[in-house]
């Protein structure tokens, strides 16, 4: 492997979780999240030797991704009512902003998912292991759509607000 | 009025789940441009948000990987989904026979086994609402033209929706298009050439069996009609598969199978449904629901049983498709 290519890959690897989580923002299921971040991935390795070093590596990568979601949105793919441009290029910058730390927080998930009350799993289950959206998982689960949704917002929540208590008490136990 | 953060934090659980609406998403940008400290909060949740679905992913990987590796190799595991797209093929040549209590692997294990007989007709419809109650359908959802049919085809593809598909094991079928201007694009396979035939241009052959099946649903996926045993064996490696009941009340006359597709199988449909009789035995529709978006083409794909009746043998040649003065390219 030469240089230029263990730097894309090395580049590539430490932001491939960003801009996943953008896609998969902005493009609302995880098997087009696969395709539009496949796509990006080429786009990439092809357009590296554009690349700045001297510049940040993941902002020139999510906007790479921005423009593989609109080229998958052109080539008619069903993708949901997009953000504008300048409600992106501010996601980019946030994206930008989380620091490694951030996504070292959600270690935590295994055990927070776990722990989630028996109906708040099932829809975890329904949502992401299945990719189903909130439509489909009411018509298997007998609920309301609008039930459901909240109920993935609360999920979410939760899962958050476990991971938070448990850093926050890992970082209590360092501190001792 | 400015929306407040309780309503804009459930706009972006929406728009995670893809059921942001138009106004929501309208409402959502115009906060996010000017509001750094949310768009930081969104971006966190979205890392929660994809961080969820590699999880579920990875689990599901672990399982497989475990189970699989005795028979299939990794290359074979990473195409499962496309693989799957023949079990689909391999359905309409076989037919079903089982009892009505038989296990959704049962099923599977007879149609490896099955032996394949007679001729199937089904209709097909593109459909742009995955709703097995009433999805709304579509006269332009023309799938995406692959090198093959990109070959046949001038100006706008002729659309599979309302397209008859004729199909014998092995390697026969015939399926007949109508484009945008009336008409008729029909191609097939009689077992050694492939073939198309416009009704206003020449006929094309080709001893490639899969040169001109790019217009048949799943092909584009690798849909073979050439190696079944494996494609089926693969169903259910690539799917969690059911047995539903006949619910006639619900509008559900027929049991159907149904396969939900696994996270770490890719490329393929994300459901697929097939409603069979009990008595006659044979596959009444199929449904390959939610297919991939990224390159355009009909979200779902509805196989009707249009009927049974046997063809001649010389009905899957291009030669009873077209006059015999029409110039004849092989290729």
């Amino acid at each position: 492997m030469d240089n230029r290519t263990q730097q894309v890959f090395s580049l590539w690897t430490a932001a491939q979780p960003a801009v996943s989580a953008f896609v998969h923002a902005l493009v609302g299921s995880a098997a087009l999240r696969d395709e539009v971040l496949q796509d990006t991935a080429v786009s990439v390795l092809e357009s590296f030797g554009s690349y700045d070093p001297a510049r940040p590596f993941l902002p020139w990568a999510l906007t790479i991704a921005r423009r593989a979601a609109a080229d998958a949105r052109r080539r008619g793919a069903r993708l949901p009512t997009p953000l504008s441009d300048a409600a992106q290029a501010s996601l980019v910058a946030a994206f930008e902003d989380s620091r490694s730390s951030d996504r070292a927080r959600l270690d935590h998930l295994t055990d927070c998912i776990q722990a989630l009350p028996a109906q708040q799993r099932e829809v975890c289950e329904l949502r992401y292991r299945s990719d189903l959206q909130p439509a489909r998982i009411a018509e298997l689960m007998g609920l309301k759509p609008n039930t459901v949704a909240k109920s993935l917002q609360r999920m979410r929540e939760l899962l958050r607000d476990c991971i938070q208590s448990r850093v926050r008490a890992a970082e209590a136990g360092g501190a001792r | 009025m400015n929306p407040d953060r309780h309503h804009l934090r459930s706009l972006a659980h929406a728009m995670l789940d893809g059921t942001l609406d138009e106004s929501g998403s309208e409402l959502l940008s115009d906060a996010l441009a000017t509001d750094p400290a949310l768009a930081r909060e969104v971006a966190e949740l979205a890392l929660l948000h994809d961080a969820l679905s590699r999880e579920h992913s990875a689990a599901i990987i672990g399982r497989n990987t475990a189970r699989r590796l005795a028979a299939w190799s990794i290359v074979r595991r990473a195409c499962a989904a496309a693989a799957v797209l023949a079990v689909a093929g391999v359905l309409l040549w076989t037919g079903l026979r089982t009892s009505p209590t038989a296990s959704a692997s049962d099923v599977v294990a007879r149609l490896v086994a099955r032996a394949r007989e007679g001729d199937r007709t089904y209709t097909l419809r593109a459909v742009t609402v995955d709703d097995a109650g009433g999805g709304r359908r579509r006269r332009d959802a023309a799938p995406v033209a692959s090198d093959a049919d990109s070959a046949v085809g001038r100006g706008k593809q002729p659309s599979i929706d309302g397209a008859i598909l004729t199909v014998r094991d092995p390697d026969r079928y015939v399926l007949v298009r109508t484009d945008s201007e009336g008409r008729r694009v029909i191609s097939g396979c009689d077992g050694n050439r492939a073939w198309t035939v416009r009704e206003d241009g020449t006929v094309r052959t080709s001893k490639d069996l899969r040169r001109f099946s790019g217009a048949v649903p799943g092909s584009k996926f690798d849909l073979p009609f050439l190696n079944p045993g494996d494609a089926l064996a693969e169903l259910g490696a690539s799917y969690d598969i059911a047995i539903v009941p006949a619910a006639p009340a619900m509008g559900q006359p027929w049991p159907r199978i149904v396969g939900t597709r696994r996270v770490d199988a890719r490329g393929g449909p994300r459901d697929i449904e097939i409603a069979y009789d009990a008595s006659s035995l044979v596959i009444r529709s199929m449904r390959l629901g939610n297919l991939p978006q990224a390159r355009g083409g009909p979200r779902a794909v509805d196989f009707e049983l249009r009927d049974e009746w046997s063809q001649p043998d010389s009905f899957y040649g291009h030669a009873a498709h077209h006059t015999a003065d029409r110039p004849i390219i092989e290729e």
